[in-house]
């Protein structure tokens, strides 16, 4: 079932015979934008998010020889996005653990959307467990299929769809979508 | 396909193209209303998230490449953990001396400031007089109240806070610079309106209680920051204070 999703926007083609540094001029102009808006989501902070994105440019020009497959050039950004944010910021953001337990985000250094609706997403977003949430913000912001999301998380496809039904269904529960519709509140 | 099985798809995948799947989708309406449904909520998280991207990011990770991959590597060698380790040691011996009495000042600043931004806040909101035009459906606005404090961690139970009478607004908004995003209500009290702000932050501790101008306050410290409510003078705050601390369960 997995191979049929094709909720994917338009894929970044690479041509696996042109230079190296065509190649990686490719992945820049066709990716270089979901990566700052998944590394932001993660970093909570415009600064860092981009210092992340270019540190993983930087770790992807030294190993782009290793880049074999042209189709999967997305989720291995991705890929080594999440390992360079874990190395670099996993003891930042144990530092200030509080206050992602408050689910304070700063939206307005992020950029994000201010509205009391947005906010209330976002925040639901955060209370989900992250083996839920990474795995939606990859489909909904990333647009990955689910073989990709098993790709970049390193678990099966089905693991991949269990974590994102549920998810979803915790999200419905949290904004009590389900509720509103049950009784007729919605629109 | 059963409705079950195409409802377990399009939480995991809605956007599934299997020939199936969308014949179901075409045949039964509840279930394309629920997908319609599944689809909506990823729009509106997909644009909660959105931030706008630099214009020369893409040049910036180009220009980075070529001027500071030589120096990394530079600055790699000699960054080494062991320097940043005897740096932290000694100013944590330094600053450890000065830290209590610094954080019951810091509380005391930190209520003083609260209460005036909140008072502040509180007088033009009346100026403006904006939650009069609110004539919501009262079920609509007690599932935003408690949508809105989920957001802050509080659990709402809905009977217990019924006490609290009708609740006129709720948002998120800005109190000032310092404090980020804080829930914002307004409910009817005996007096008129009452405003009730919750805050992430420094615990002002126990109950407090304030006056300032032509209105009385009172502190509350809850979950992992402070309920500032505010009312005109002789409103019933300690009652409140006793509704939202009875009907809220904080996730701390």
């Amino acid at each position: 079932m997995t191979s049929s999703n094709n909720s994917t926007p338009e894929p970044v083609s690479v041509d696996m015979r042109k230079s190296r540094q065509e190649k990686y001029d490719i992945l820049i102009e066709g990716l270089a934008e979901d990566l700052y808006r998944f590394a932001c989501w993660i970093c909570r902070d415009r600064v860092q998010a981009e210092e992340l994105v270019q540190e993983t440019y930087l770790r992807a020009w030294k190993s782009i020889d290793s880049l074999r497959d042209a189709a999967s050039a997305k989720a291995w950004l991705f890929t080594i996005l999440r390992r360079e944010y874990a190395r670099q910021f996993e003891r930042k953001r144990l530092q200030v653990q509080d206050v992602d337990d408050m689910g304070e985000l700063p939206a307005g250094k992020i950029g994000f959307d201010t509205s009391t609706e947005a906010f209330v997403l976002r925040q639901a977003l955060a209370r989900l467990p992250e083996d839920y949430r990474e795995p939606l913000v990859l489909q909904v912001l990333g647009g990955f299929s689910c073989d990709e999301i098993a790709e970049t998380l390193g678990i099966s496809s089905s693991a991949v769809m269990t974590r994102l039904f549920r998810s979803r269904k915790q999200m419905r529960e949290l904004l009590g979508e389900d509720a509103v519709r049950r009784n007729g509140m919605g629109a | 396909m059963n409705c079950l099985e195409f409802r377990r798809i399009s939480l995991s995948e809605p956007g599934n193209r299997a020939q199936d799947y969308l014949g179901h989708r075409n045949q039964c309406e509840d279930c394309a209303r629920y997908a319609k449904s599944v689809n909506d909520l990823d729009k509106k998280i997909e644009n909660a998230l959105r931030v706008p991207v630099p214009d020369d990011l893409a040049a910036r990770i180009k220009l980075r490449q070529v001027l500071l991959a030589e120096q990394d590597n530079r600055m790699t060698e000699w960054l080494r953990p062991w320097r940043f380790g005897l740096a932290a040691s000694l100013l944590l011996v330094v600053t450890l001396g000065g830290l209590f009495g610094y954080e019951v000042h810091a509380t005391n600043q930190y209520v003083e400031r609260l209460t005036v931004s909140a008072v502040d806040h509180t007088r033009i909101e009346r100026q403006g007089n904006h939650f009069v035009a609110e004539h919501a459906d009262p079920a609509k606005q007690m599932l935003r109240f408690k949508q809105v404090l989920a957001a802050f961690g509080g659990n709402v139970m809905e009977d217990e806070l019924a006490a609290i009478g009708e609740i006129l607004h709720i948002q998120v908004c800005a109190l000032g610079p310092t404090y980020g995003p804080v829930a914002h209500a307004v409910i009817r009290g005996q007096q008129g309106a009452v405003t009730i702000y919750y805050v992430f932050g420094r615990k002002a501790g126990s109950r407090k209680q304030f006056e300032r101008g032509r209105f009385d306050g009172m502190l509350l410290s809850v979950g992992n920051g402070n309920f500032t409510i505010i009312g005109n003078r002789g409103e019933r705050l300690s009652s409140i204070a006793d509704t939202l601390e009875q009907a809220i369960v904080w996730k701390i």
